[in-house]
């Protein structure tokens, strides 16, 4: 595709591309995981990385890369869902907020931004306190999206407000289109592009805040995700112990993870914004 | 006698586009002399250059713009300079103090959380020593006064002005050095009609106390009318026409300046007006030939294959048509 | 008059929609479980192993029940919580019963307040200058390195940042202690000797914040200063001659800060939420740490106080800066 080409150009999007798919394949390889990752015991404990175990076994018997790879995979499960989810209302609002304007709006953007500044952290936590232990990973990723609509809904908005005020808005109008066809024929293909700049930045955030939550032990600990791989390996001291791959391999993990997604959003935010494209017409010195 | 001129001037923007090299020929061999002492007009279609030739005349070579060759020569204590042989903090030194310019739209060219005087002194302090502070504001406020805005002005910030205002104050901000040269880049585009005529009047007037150089850039030939002394007509990079007002406007020879002066309306006349077909031409890839030729009625073979050379064909005026190199016999 | 009508006060009233949002959601929270969530919390507490003893679980109870009053209707306990609210009344903590939750936080609060103050201050200047710099001479290597440097560090999440800090220096270099605040055994009283100890452990916390902190405004600088420059006036001050450290001053820096004085409003929140994950890392005695007991004492006021704490100081400090924001730009200041 001339698109994938283009955006390949760009070392950014080339290396953030190549290390997701590098993850990407091995969430793959969970698929065919010759152990089950929530039962323990099933390797010898705190083994070194040799040749059998890639990446070493922890101190409750698992090895730890065919581990990370339902982590990795779990991981992201979480934060689609709360992107997809979260692009939902913010789509909803940002789209009714523009539109409809006057009250309708300010109040909406008075939540929007109350939303937005609120200190998501403890908040979090106490969500998560109470619902301890029972949650699982689907609900985990709902709640995580029920926060972090506000950027872009606002982002979406200002879209539609610009949009509104052009020729074709006037011409729909005039032929008689509904508000509701109005809005969604016509200017949805102008939202498409934010939505998928964001939502990788949005995916980022939900990966960062799963994985604090369950470093605290406020998740489900069954469930293998970069987050409580982490918890176990802390908890055990592996630190201490010694056992540095324990606690090595999901922080490395999660490094390359964040900033393949990062390199990938700011790439793509960068292709779709009408003024740096002018600077990728580049500049020739003589 | 003459205090600005420009040999074989070529300056191009070169751009790299999806790794495709393109030049923009904005600037195809110009040169052209300016005396002291005058209103200079020049003249020509949006895209034609004028732009980027002000922009050479004053050193302002960013990329993606590059002087791929000829010289700008200023005459300055009866020497003349090479501005590109100057380094770069006497070019800085040059600029405001022997020219000055006046850019195009001034509606966000001053800072928006200075002060208007902070704005005046910013430019004073980067170029002359001040010692009598004293005098320097008095200065200020002549000049604000020249210009017809009120001294309220120096305590306001731009976004607080109008269009207007703001235009006057960087006419104000232009001449308070009072250099040798000013050029102004479409001074009077962005005004309503009335503003306008304020406008160029101030210049006229500026002119004529001071006894400088202005150089006008703009499309719109009824202000060339009004204020140049001299016009030159450019066209597609290239200077077409070359002669004194009243020559252009009664006398235009070049097919182009016909078409130009032929469309401008006149009280009384109710005659069905023709502009010229077809439109201008690309500077990537100009047409062969002289550069007019796909628009021209009196097209010849010739054209497409001869790049006419700006001649002098009676006193003072010249033409780069071959219909005008035949006649010499060239 | 008109100033304060047009700019003041649809902040005031933000101010105010932001808090009755949070202290709301807050209240809400407790009431979405569909279990009881009182008995729920308390037998959690029994099952961690928290001795309770019946007076303490007595008073628990009629705390946890006037916090989010499950007496009365819906419109009653929402008040109700409101009017406990503006005493500052939060209950007794649960873990270190029955000292009142307010007395934990305030002991807590200064901690963070330095850490957080002093760390986003630093970064904030860092970033920018650094940024400036680095927007104006684009061209140069030094300039396109820090932009690197500043895109792979930036989306890091504080806690591994931390951590990977808290590894290398405090572990494997020994360069910094492990944690805390200050060493056992110092003595309180201001000497430089307690001083000293006091940022030696303060040091890798606020380096951590510091850096990620910088490390953003770093990047947003030098974006907004790449455009500020193609700017209509900065052009003009060129032409004019004006000398270049006039155009990067007052041209260029004046201007590039406005958006970055409202970023700073923005991110407070984030920034917040970041000091109280590094705290954790380092067991730096804040409120971090603080809200991590909590959660392992299952200590439900203490979370509920600090949380609705955090609306109220993050909200207040925004306002803050909204205030202060017209001294920045004249634009604002006159119509």
């Amino acid at each position: 595709m001339n698109l994938l080409k283009d955006l390949l150009r760009d070392g950014k999007f080339k290396f953030g591309f190549i290390t997701l798919c590098i993850l990407l394949f091995l969430v793959i390889l969970s698929f065919f995981s010759p152990y089950n990752p929530t039962i323990w015991n099933v390797v010898p404990r705190d083994l070194p990385p040799s040749i059998k175990h890639i990446f070493g076994t922890n101190s409750q018997g698992q090895d730890i890369f065919w581990q990370i790879t339902f982590a990795i995979r779990n991981s992201l499960i979480i934060a689609s869902i709360a992107a997809l989810f979260s692009r939902i209302i913010a789509i909803i609002i940002g789209l009714v907020a523009g539109y409809r304007g006057g009250r309708m709006d300010r109040v909406l953007m008075s939540i929007n931004d109350s939303f937005l500044v609120l200190p998501l952290f403890p908040i979090l936590i106490l969500i998560s306190t109470l619902i301890k232990g029972r949650l699982s990973f689907v609900s985990l990723g709902l709640i995580l999206g029920v926060f972090g609509w506000s950027w872009d809904a606002r982002v979406i908005r200002s879209q539609i407000l610009s949009l509104r005020e052009r020729e074709f808005t006037f011409t729909a109008v005039l032929s008689g289109s509904k508000t509701l066809h109005l809005v969604f024929k016509e200017y949805l293909p102008f939202v498409i592009p934010i939505i998928f700049s964001t939502i990788i930045n949005n995916m980022s955030w939900a990966i960062g805040m799963e994985i604090t939550l369950a470093i605290l032990g406020l998740s489900n600990l069954e469930i293998p995700t970069l987050g409580t791989m982490l918890h176990w390996a802390i908890s055990y001291q592996a630190m201490l112990l010694g056992l540095w791959w324990w606690l090595l391999t999901p922080v490395v993990i999660s490094v390359f993870l964040f900033v393949s997604l990062y390199l990938l959003s700011v790439s793509i935010s960068e292709y779709l914004d009408p003024r740096t494209r002018i600077q990728r017409i580049g500049i020739v010195k003589e | 006698m003459t205090i600005l001129k420009t040999e074989n001037l070529k300056s191009f923007y070169i751009l790299d586009i999806l790794g495709i090299k393109q030049s923009v020929m904005a600037v195809n061999d110009i040169s052209i002399e300016i005396k002291e002492n005058e209103i200079y007009g020049i003249a020509g279609e949006s895209g034609c250059g004028k732009t980027t030739l002000i922009k050479t005349i004053y050193g302002m070579i960013e990329p993606p713009l590059n002087v791929m060759d000829g010289r700008v020569l200023y005459s300055i204590d009866g020497k003349l300079v090479d501005i590109f042989s100057l380094d770069e903090e006497e070019l800085r030194r040059l600029r405001w103090e022997y020219v000055s310019y006046i850019p195009q739209g001034s509606m966000s060219v001053l800072n928006p959380v200075t002060k208007i005087s902070d704005s005046f002194w910013d430019f004073i302090k980067a170029h002359s020593n001040y010692k009598d502070k004293l005098e320097i504001e008095d200065s200020i406020k002549e000049h604000l006064n020249a210009v017809g805005l009120p001294l309220e002005v120096l305590n306001a910030y731009p976004h607080q002005l109008s269009g207007g205002m703001r235009q006057r104050v960087t006419i104000a901000l232009a001449t308070i050095l009072k250099p040798k040269i000013i050029i102004a880049d479409e001074p009077s585009t962005a005004l309503d009609v009335v503003a306008q005529r304020a406008v160029i009047q101030l210049l006229k007037n500026i002119q004529q106390t001071q006894k400088n150089t202005i150089i006008i850039v703009t499309h719109d030939m009824g202000v060339h009318a009004n204020i140049s002394d001299r016009i030159a007509m450019m066209y597609a990079g290239k200077i077409i026409e070359e002669a004194k007002t009243e020559e252009i406007f009664e006398n235009p020879l070049h097919p182009y300046t016909k078409y130009l002066i032929r469309s401008l309306p006149k009280i009384g006349d109710k005659s069905y007006k023709v502009s010229a077909p077809g439109s201008p031409p690309s500077l990537i890839n100009p047409p062969t030939g002289c550069k007019f030729h796909p628009r021209c009625d009196s097209f010849k073979p010739e054209c497409k294959k001869i790049e006419p050379q700006l001649i002098e064909i009676s006193k003072d005026h010249k033409v780069a048509c071959l219909l005008y190199s035949k006649e010499m016999g060239q | 008059m008109d100033f304060l009508k047009r700019y003041l006060l649809p902040r005031l009233i933000q101010y105010l929609v932001v808090i009755v949002v949070g202290i709301t959601l807050v209240f809400l929270i407790p009431r979405l479980s569909p279990v009881d969530p009182v008995q729920q919390l308390i037998n959690t507490i029994r099952m961690q192993g928290t001795y309770l003893d019946p007076q303490a679980a007595e008073k628990l109870t009629e705390t946890l029940k006037e916090l989010y009053g499950l007496k009365g209707s819906l419109l009653q306990q929402y008040l109700a919580f409101w009017k406990r609210l503006v005493r500052g009344d939060f209950g007794p903590s649960l873990f270190q019963f029955p000292i009142p939750v307010v007395s934990l936080i305030k002991a807590s609060l200064p901690w963070t307040a330095g850490l957080l103050t002093v760390s986003t201050v630093l970064s904030w200047i860092i970033g920018n200058i650094l940024g400036g710099l680095a927007g104006f001479f684009y061209q140069k290597r030094w300039a396109k390195f820090l932009e690197n440097f500043a895109m792979v560090i930036r989306p890091i999440p504080y806690y591994i940042f931390s951590l990977i800090l808290l590894v290398v220096f405090a572990y494997l270099l020994k360069l910094f202690p492990l944690g805390g605040g200050f060493s056992i055994g110092m003595r309180v009283p201001f000497s430089w000797s307690f001083v000293l100890d006091i940022l030696r452990h303060a040091f890798l916390p606020a380096l951590s914040m510091v850096v990620l902190g910088a490390a953003v405004w770093l990047q947003t600088m030098r974006l907004i200063v790449s455009n500020v420059i193609r700017e209509d006036f900065v052009v003009y001050a060129k032409n004019g001659g004006l000398k270049r450290g006039t155009i990067a001053f007052k041209y260029v820096m004046r201007n590039a800060m406005l958006p970055q004085v409202t970023g700073l409003a923005l991110s407070m929140g984030q920034i917040f939420s970041g000091a109280l994950i590094t705290e954790i890392v380092f067991s730096y005695p804040g409120l971090g740490t603080l809200l991590y007991n909590a959660i392992n004492t299952g200590d439900y006021n203490l979370i509920m106080g600090i949380t609705a704490l955090s609306i109220i100081g993050i909200s207040t400090f925004i306002l803050l800066i909204d205030l202060l924001y017209p001294i920045f730009d004249p634009r604002v200041r006159y119509k």
